[in-house]
């Protein structure tokens, strides 16, 4: 009786470490836009040009213009992104730092740079 | 009944090293081919098949020969991969999850497979050939035809285009080398990946430690002699399955590893020749179907796969086709492994004649005994 | 009348009989997915014709207790050698055919008699021993057909000059020498290949006759009981070696028989593993690992090809996709598992 108590634990601590390494292993795209974006009524206008790193590692080459859209693969629930408004070249202001979270089920999640920037709740969504 | 010259039994012994040892000794300066180049081919391939090769061990010690149904395990490790891949999983926690995943389905395969081998003992070395050959068909009916089916698959990318079954060729971006490349050292001009090596030196103190427990050595009892080892009370059958059951297990993980490495995974080829070369590479090292250890592994590894990298080149220096080097390579992998087996099977049959005039010998000198001085010896 | 019918079963074998069943089940079903049953009739009477003599191949090494003959290549490529060779010599027709024969027995008899002193020394092991030597071999003809010296043009890689092709069509020379041989039309879509029927019942007559002949009955002295016919003064090596050279040289011949039927010459790793397929067939046929008769040839022969015939054209249709390969592979390689597993009957 004992051992199946044991045996039956193990398999639940197998199961929980399996759905652990789920999450943290999953890949997720991240599409960055610097596009314009109207939620909930407000529309956050693209004006600038920003470099963008996330998790340490630039998006893209150069600067992400306005309009554009740049791409990241990330892995695992918790990112940091942070984003530098740069014009002509030479850095605008202090960076904007923001941690966010990634539901496990999606594959492609979208993140709006003006959104962000102005400092909105609702940067990170999901396009069905 | 003589004893064999200790010089002629060594060489007999280790005939097929030998042999390999010359081979590569001629071949490898024919080919061109730089000792860098060489050295970072064969320090890759050892990392790559080791873990698998070090499977092969268990089941010899169970007396159970080469355990051709080592496919069974690959394939499950095939088919974990497979759905890591669909899921997109990455980096180390995708293997650590193919790794886990994969442990209950190797566990059924091989349990499947060692019932069937004591059901056929004594020809276990072929029955497990036939097993692999019937395993590939399930493993089809799996990939080309359930998944996509019966198993939801949402990466397109992978499917074929008539919407179910599983592509030829599967990239394996996401685990691409994630375990290779965890610790990686250069030295002398050779890539060295030490997390690889790592995992793989504790297989060898796995194997090692078990060699000295109860059902480790419960195992080795079945291995030396079946009759003796039920007296003493062993569950025989049971032993011979765990024992698959093992090496099973770490054939899963041993593909997982081995494709992490490739990067790509050859659905319905890669398994195929995995057990031929595996077994190949454990018998150049010195194994033989009843006697194999961890030195045998990777002496054999090295040989084997420095054969392997060098005859195409080789082949085309002396002849002038380099297709003639791809046949030299598939001829010495399957004459190795028949040259081996036959040896091993003539020993065997001298050593059961041997036997037999010796149980002669003992009987007509017990009837004599018994006309002397009225009591018989009895012999077994 | 429970018994008795237990009797039957345990006669035809619980296994064969499930598999007739099956086969019928599949003619019965054929009509009403689409599958024509007199074409299916044809083509598992074609197919038998082919394969027969391959697996007709497999009996002396049994009965001479050899085991099942997992290095049938060897067999087979002496009849491959056979037939490129008449070929090279721009035989055809039935000179052709018959110089193919002449050849591939030359070459069968010598590897044969090689193949045989090494089944002795590895005596109890022959099987797996068998298996790779097979392999071995084929690879080792893969280079021979690359480097030997065979010129004509029918034969050889248009632009490379020099080696053999894969596929080397027999079209012009002897194709369907024997099927076409007294051919029996029954309607327009069953033809019934007589010559290649009575060109295996004669090999099949001669392995029978053999069978009653002093060497013959020596031969399956030793293989029920070797200890016996050793005790008897019958030289039991020599006898081996005798049924292994009777096994090549009928694989060569079969061999020759399948290609004047499909018209084709597979070199390379065509001959792989051809032993397999001869191998179920016979076991389906009923035989053992060391006990055999000519029915079970036919039947095996009859019955495999039948399964492989009907199969994956039926399910094809019902399911609408190609299974064949696949199913082809679980139902030969399953039979081989299960055969294997079947205990041993004792010796005397």
């Amino acid at each position: 009786m004992r051992k199946l108590i044991v045996r039956s634990g193990l398999v639940v601590i197998l199961i929980l470490l399996g759905v652990f390494l789920y999450v943290i292993g999953k890949e997720h795209v991240l599409l960055i836009d610097n596009r314009d974006f109207t939620h909930e009524g407000v529309t956050y206008q693209a004006a600038a040009s920003y470099e963008v790193w996330v998790d340490g590692n630039q998006v893209g080459r150069t600067a992400l213009a306005a309009g554009r859209r740049g791409a990241a693969y990330v892995a695992g629930p918790r990112h940091k992104i942070v984003v530098q408004e740069v014009a002509a070249g030479q850095p605008v202001g202090e960076p904007i730092e923001r941690r966010f979270s990634v539901p496990t089920g999606a594959y492609q999640i979208t993140i709006n740079i003006p959104a962000l920037v102005a400092g909105a709740e609702s940067f990170v969504y999901i396009v069905e | 009944m003589k004893a064999m010259n200790p010089v002629l039994k060594a060489l007999i012994d280790y005939a097929v090293p030998i042999m390999f040892i010359l081979l590569v000794a001629v071949a490898a300066p024919l080919s061109g081919l730089s000792v860098e180049f060489l050295a970072n081919e064969v320090m890759m391939r050892l990392a790559r098949n080791s873990f698998l090769i070090l499977s092969l061990l268990i089941p010899v010690m169970a007396g159970m020969g080469m355990n051709f149904g080592m496919v069974l395990g690959a394939m499950a490790g095939e088919i974990v991969l497979i759905l890591i891949t669909d899921w997109r999983i990455v980096g180390i926690p995708g293997i650590l999850l193919a790794m886990l995943i994969s442990t209950p389905i190797a566990i059924v395969f091989g349990y499947f497979a060692g019932v069937v081998l004591n059901k056929a003992k004594g020809r276990e070395m072929v029955t497990g050939l036939m097993l692999g050959f019937f395993m590939n068909g399930v493993y089809q009916l799996i990939v080309l035809y359930g998944m996509g089916k019966v198993i939801p698959i949402t990466n397109k990318e992978i499917l074929l285009t008539r919407g179910y079954g599983i592509r030829n060729a599967i990239n394996l971006e996401g685990i691409r080398q994630s375990l290779d490349n965890l610790i990686k050292l250069n030295l002398f001009g050779v890539q060295v990946p030490v997390a690889t090596l790592l995992v793989i030196a504790a297989l060898c103190l796995f194997i090692i430690w078990f060699r000295r427990t109860k059902l480790g050595q419960d195992m080795r009892t079945v291995g030396q002699d079946m009759d003796i080892a039920r007296t003493v009370g062993i569950d025989v059958d049971r032993t011979r399955v765990v024992s698959i059951v093992i090496s099973t297990v770490l054939a899963s993980y041993g593909m997982i590893i081995f494709l992490q490495n490739m990067g790509t995974l050859n659905t319905y080829n890669s398994h195929e020749q995995i057990g031929f070369f595996c077994i190949a590479a454990l018998l150049v090292g010195g194994a033989s179907v009843a006697k194999a250890s961890i030195p045998n592994v990777f002496l054999g590894v090295i040989l084997f796969h420095t054969v392997f990298v060098v005859s195409p080149r080789a082949g085309a220096q002396l002849i002038g086709e380099a297709q003639l080097g791809e046949y030299f390579r598939v001829f010495i992998t399957y004459g190795v492994i028949a040259f081996s087996l036959a040896l091993y099977a003539w020993r065997r049959k001298v050593e059961r004649e041997n036997e037999r005039k010796k149980q002669m010998m003992l009987h007509r000198a017990a009837l004599q005994g018994k006309g002397g001085a009225g009591f018989a010896q009895a012999d077994r | 009348m429970k018994e008795k019918l237990q009797a039957v079963i345990s006669g035809i074998g619980l296994p064969r009989l499930l598999i007739g069943l099956f086969l019928v089940s599949l003619f019965v079903i054929a009509p009403f997915v689409g599958v024509r049953v007199d074409t299916s009739i044809n083509d598992v009477i074609a197919r038998f014709a082919m394969n027969a003599v391959l697996v007709l191949s497999l009996v002396p090494m049994i009965k001479s207790g050899c085991g099942l003959n997992f290095g049938l290549q060897l067999g087979v490529i002496a009849g491959l050698i056979g037939a490129v060779t008449s070929l090279e010599l721009k035989l055809i027709g039935l000179a052709g055919f018959l110089a193919a024969m002449g050849i591939a027995i030359f070459f069968a008899v010598i590897f044969g008699w090689l193949y045989g002193i090494l089944l002795n020394k590895v005596k109890g092991d022959e099987m797996v021993v068998a298996t790779y030597v097979g392999f071995s071999v084929v690879s080792l003809m893969c280079i021979m057909w690359l480097v030997l010296p065979y010129k004509s043009p029918d034969m050889i890689w248009a632009y490379g000059g020099s080696g053999l092709r894969t596929t080397i069509s027999v079209e012009d020379y002897w194709f369907h020498i024997l099927n076409d041989f007294l051919k029996i039309e029954l309607g327009s879509h069953i033809e019934i290949p007589t010559g290649a029927l009575l060109f295996f019942a004669l090999l099949a007559f001669i392995i029978w006759a053999f069978f009653r002949t002093k060497l013959g009955t020596a031969m399956e002295a030793v293989g029920s009981n070797p200890e016996y016919a050793r005790s008897c003064g019958i030289n039991v090596d020599r006898v081996r070696i005798v049924s292994v050279i009777m096994s090549t040289v009928y694989a060569a011949i079969g061999i020759i028989v399948y290609q004047q039927s499909f018209g084709f010459i597979q070199l390379y790793n065509g001959p792989l593993l051809m032993s397999f397929p001869a191998i179920a067939a016979i076991l389906l046929g009923g035989a053992s690992v060391n006990k055999v008769k000519i029915w079970n040839v036919v039947v095996g022969a009859v019955l495999f090809q039948g399964i492989l015939t009907m199969t994956p054209s039926v399910i094809n249709n019902i399911i609408q996709s190609d299974m064949s390969e696949t199913i082809r592979i679980i139902v030969s390689n399953g039979m081989i598992v299960y055969a294997l597993t079947r205990k041993m009957k004792v010796r005397a």
